[in-house]
C-alpha cells in the first residue's frame, strides 16, 4: 500500500518527476558506461599477453620491456646475447623460450623476427593460442606471417612480397628491397598488438642484416657502396660484433642475397649473433620467481626477467589514476543529481501538507512518512537505473563494433549483471542517505500536522 | 445504548485537561476539568472560531499531546500512550472527516478508503462487501471506486470520506465542519446519510459545526465555552 502510495503520489507529478528522472539517467549511465569501460579497458589491456611465464631482455626497466616486447611501443634499447639463449633454452626450469627481435617496421607496422614456435607459445586473453585464417606458419627464410590488421589495412592476401624497412618509423629511408619477404600466412584478429604486427623468421632478419643486428644508421647506409670487398666472411662469421660496428655498416650483399634465400635450411643465419628478448614458459609457474632471479643474476649476460603479468599491472597503474578520476567526476556528478532529486522532493513537501493531514488522521506515524518519503526516492533511483542500463546497454551493442575497428579496443558489448547489480545497489544506498533530507523534512512536518489544517 | 457499558464507562472522558501550544502558562488554550461523552452519544459541538474546538478534537485524536489531565478513550488513556501507540489507536478506534480535502487526489477512491485499512493493523473485515453496504446507504455508485479521488465532486467526496472513517468501525467518528463546503440540499443528504451510517455501527459522533440548524438531530449540543475554562480568542491551530 505505502508502495502505491509513494507510486501514485510520483505519478500526479510526473513532469517535475520526469525532469529529475532524466537527470538521474543520464548521472548513472555515465557512471555506469565509465565504469564500464574501466573494466573493459583494463581486460582488453590484461588480454595482450598470456601464456608466457617470464620475457627475458637487457635490463631497461620492466615497463620499457613490457612495452617494448608485447606493446612495440618502445624499442627495446639493449640486446641479448644468442648463448644466452641457449643457455636458457637449455634450462631444466624453461618449457619453452621463443627468442624475438625488433627493430624492423613494414608501412609502420611492427616486424617481429621469431621462432616458428611462436605461434604455438605466444598466448592472449584467456590463454587463447595464435590460429591463421589462411596459411601457415613460416618455415622458410623470407617468408612472413601477418597480423590481421596488417592485411586487412594494407590488403595484402597470401604470396604476396613485401618490403621490410629497417627502423619502426612508418616513413624509412633504409628499405631491404633485395629482400623481399613472401606472405605464408594471415592470423585470425586477437585485439593485441599481434594484429599489427608482421612475423618473419630470425633468419629472415638476420638475412637482412647481415652483420649489424642493431645498430645501423641511414648515415653508414650511404657510404655502405664503398666497401663491398669483405662483406661475406664478417656476415657469416662473426658472434660477437660488439666491436665491430664500423665495419659492419658498410658490408654489402646486394651481391649474395640471391643464394642466401635458397640457403635458408643449413644457412648459418639461423644462429643470429643478437635477439631483443626471450619469451619464456616455465615447466611449472611454481618456479617462475626462481628462474625470474636466476636471469637477473646471470653472468654471461646484462639482461632481466619480467614477469608479464606483474609488469602490465604496474603499467595498469599509471594508467589507473586517469580511470579514478574519471569514476570519481561520474560519482559526483552522480550524487549532485541525487541532490536535485533531494530538493524536487522537498520542494513537494510544501504542497502535500494536506496529504499529510489526511495520513495523519488515519493513523500514519512520523516514520510511515519518513519511510514513504524514502520510497518515493528509491522508486525513482531504481527506474533511473533500469532506464540508464538499457540506454547504456544499447549504446554499446550500437558502438562496439566501431570502436573495435577504429581503435582495435575489443569492449564487451554486455555489461556484466554483477557490476550493474553492485552500482546499482551503491546508487539506491546513496540515494537512500541523500533522501534522508526530505524524508526528515516529512517526518518533522508529520510531527506538526494536526488534523484540522486549513 | 442500551447496554451496560454506556453507563459504567463513557466513550470519551476528560479529566483536568490543560493544553498550550507553549510552555508558558499564561497560553493555555483548553482548561477543561470534567467532560464526558456517552457511548453512541451524538454531539454537536459549537464555539467561535478560535474557542479550541480544532484543538480539542487533535487531542481527542492523539495528535496532540496534552499539556497535564488525562483523556480516556473507551478506558484507554491517550496520555499514557507512545506517539507511535497513539497513531495505531487512532487507526483503530477513530474516523476523522475533515471539512474538505478528506481524500488523496491521486489515488482511486477505492485506495482512498483501503488507506484507513493499511494503518489500522488489525482490520476487521473484508474491504468489499463494506464497501458495496456503505456505498448503497451513502447512495454513491459503485463505479466511482477505481476513479481518481480528484474527479469526484464535493458531495461526493465527503460522502466517501465517511466512508472511509467507517471502514474499521472506529468507536468515535470525528467530524470538524463536515458540511460547511456543501450546499444546503447536499447538506441535508449528507447529515441523514452520516446519521444512518452511524446508527448502523453504533458509533459515538462528534460533530464540530457553526451552523446551529444542524444541531437540532443530535443527542445533546455543547457549547465548547461551557466545559472550556479558557475564554478568549485563540488561533484554532
Amino acid at each position: 500500500m505505502l508502495f502505491k502510495l509513494a507510486f501514485q503520489s510520483l505519478l500526479s507529478r510526473k513532469y517535475t518527476v520526469l525532469l529529475t528522472v532524466f537527470t538521474l539517467v543520464i548521472s548513472i549511465a555515465m557512471l555506469f558506461s565509465v565504469n564500464h569501460l574501466r573494466t573493459q579497458a583494463k581486460a582488453s589491456f590484461e588480454r595482450n599477453i598470456s601464456g608466457v611465464d617470464l620475457i627475458l631482455s637487457s635490463r631497461d626497466g620492466d615497463i620499457s620491456i613490457l612495452l617494448g616486447s608485447v606493446f612495440h611501443l618502445t624499442p627495446l634499447q639493449g640486446s641479448v646475447k644468442w648463448s644466452t639463449y641457449q643457455h636458457f633454452n637449455a634450462h631444466p626450469l624453461v618449457s619453452w623460450a621463443v627468442p624475438f627481435t625488433l627493430g624492423d617496421s613494414h608501412k609502420g607496422f611492427t616486424v617481429v623476427g621469431t621462432s616458428a614456435s611462436y605461434f604455438e607459445h605466444f598466448q592472449f586473453g584467456n590463454r587463447e593460442a595464435l590460429s591463421f585464417h589462411e596459411g601457415q606458419p613460416f618455415s622458410y627464410q623470407s617468408e612472413a606471417v601477418l597480423g590481421h590488421k596488417v592485411a586487412k589495412q594494407l590488403g595484402y592476401t597470401l604470396h604476396q612480397n613485401i618490403v621490410i624497412s629497417h627502423g619502426t618509423g612508418s616513413v624509412s629511408f633504409s628499405h631491404h628491397s633485395d629482400h623481399p619477404v613472401n606472405v605464408v600466412g594471415i592470423l585470425n584478429p586477437t585485439g593485441t598488438p599481434v594484429d599489427e604486427s608482421i612475423y618473419v623468421s630470425l633468419a629472415t632478419i638476420e638475412a637482412m642484416h647481415p652483420a649489424a643486428t642493431q645498430v645501423t644508421t641511414a648515415l653508414s647506409r650511404i657510404g655502405r657502396k664503398t666497401n663491398t670487398s669483405s662483406s661475406k666472411t664478417a656476415s657469416q662469421s662473426h658472434h660477437d660484433h660488439e666491436h665491430e660496428h664500423e665495419h659492419e655498416h658498410e658490408h654489402e650483399h646486394e651481391h649474395e642475397h640471391e643464394h642466401q634465400a635458397e640457403q635458408v635450411t643449413e644457412h648459418h643465419a639461423t644462429t643470429p649473433t643478437k635477439i631483443s628478448g626471450i619469451f619464456l614458459g616455465l615447466a611449472t609457474p611454481i618456479a617462475t620467481l626462481r628462474l625470474q632471479n636466476e636471469v637477473n643474476q646471470f653472468e654471461h649476460d646484462a639482461v632481466e626477467a619480467i614477469i608479464p603479468g606483474v609488469a602490465l599491472n604496474q603499467l595498469w597503474q599509471l594508467v589507473a589514476t586517469g580511470e579514478a578520476i574519471l569514476l570519481v567526476i561520474s560519482g559526483i556528478i552522480l550524487i549532485s543529481s541525487l541532490f536535485g532529486m533531494a530538493t524536487m522532493l522537498l520542494a513537494s513537501m510544501k504542497e502535500r501538507q494536506r496529504e499529510l493531514a489526511i495520513l495523519r488522521a488515519l493513523g500514519a506515524g512520523p516514520k510511515t512518512l519518513f519511510i514513504m518519503l524514502q520510497l518515493e526516492a528509491c522508486l525513482l533511483s531504481i527506474f533511473s537505473i533500469i532506464v540508464a542500463y538499457a540506454l547504456v546497454q544499447g549504446i554499446l551493442v550500437a558502438v562496439t563494433p566501431l570502436v573495435a575497428t577504429h581503435f582495435g579496443l575489443y569492449l564487451s558489448p554486455v555489461i556484466a549483471i554483477t557490476d550493474i547489480v553492485l552500482m546499482g545497489a551503491i546508487v539506491l544506498g546513496m540515494t537512500a542517505l541523500i533522501a534522508i533530507l526530505p524524508s526528515i523534512s516529512a517526518y518533522n512536518q508529520a510531527l506538526h500536522t494536526s488534523l484540522s489544517k486549513r | 445504548m442500551s447496554d451496560a457499558k454506556t453507563i459504567i464507562s463513557p466513550a470519551i472522558a476528560v479529566r483536568d485537561l490543560t493544553f498550550s501550544y507553549n510552555a508558558k502558562q499564561s497560553d493555555i488554550v483548553i482548561d477543561i476539568p470534567q467532560w464526558h461523552v456517552k457511548n453512541a452519544e451524538k454531539v454537536f459541538l459549537y464555539g467561535p472560531s478560535g474557542s479550541g474546538k480544532s484543538t480539542l478534537l487533535n487531542l481527542i485524536c492523539g495528535t496532540l499531546d496534552a499539556s497535564t489531565g488525562h483523556i480516556l478513550i473507551d478506558n484507554s488513556d491517550l496520555t499514557q500512550m507512545s506517539s507511535r501507540e497513539k497513531d495505531r489507536f487512532r487507526a483503530k478506534h477513530i474516523g476523522v472527516i475533515f471539512q474538505q480535502f478528506n481524500l488523496i487526489p491521486y489515488l482511486s477512491v477505492q485506495d482512498n478508503i483501503a488507506l484507513a485499512q493499511y494503518f489500522n493493523t488489525d482490520p476487521n473485515q473484508p474491504l468489499r462487501p463494506f464497501l458495496e453496504q456503505a456505498f448503497e446507504t451513502l447512495h454513491l455508485p459503485m463505479s466511482i471506486l477505481s476513479s481518481p479521488a480528484s474527479e469526484l465532486s464535493v458531495g461526493q467526496q465527503q460522502r466517501v470520506a465517511i466512508a472511509r472513517a467507517l471502514l474499521n468501525k472506529p468507536d468515535i467518528i470525528i467530524a470538524d465542519e463536515p458540511t460547511s463546503s456543501l450546499d444546503e440540499t447536499s447538506q441535508t443528504r449528507f447529515m441523514s446519510m452520516l446519521f444512518n451510517s452511524i446508527e448502523e455501527q453504533n458509533s459515538t459522533l462528534i460533530f464540530v459545526s457553526h451552523d446551529h440548524r444542524l444541531a437540532e438531530r443530535f443527542d445533546r449540543v455543547v457549547s465548547l465555552s461551557d466545559i472550556n475554562k479558557v475564554k478568549g480568542n485563540i488561533d484554532a491551530f
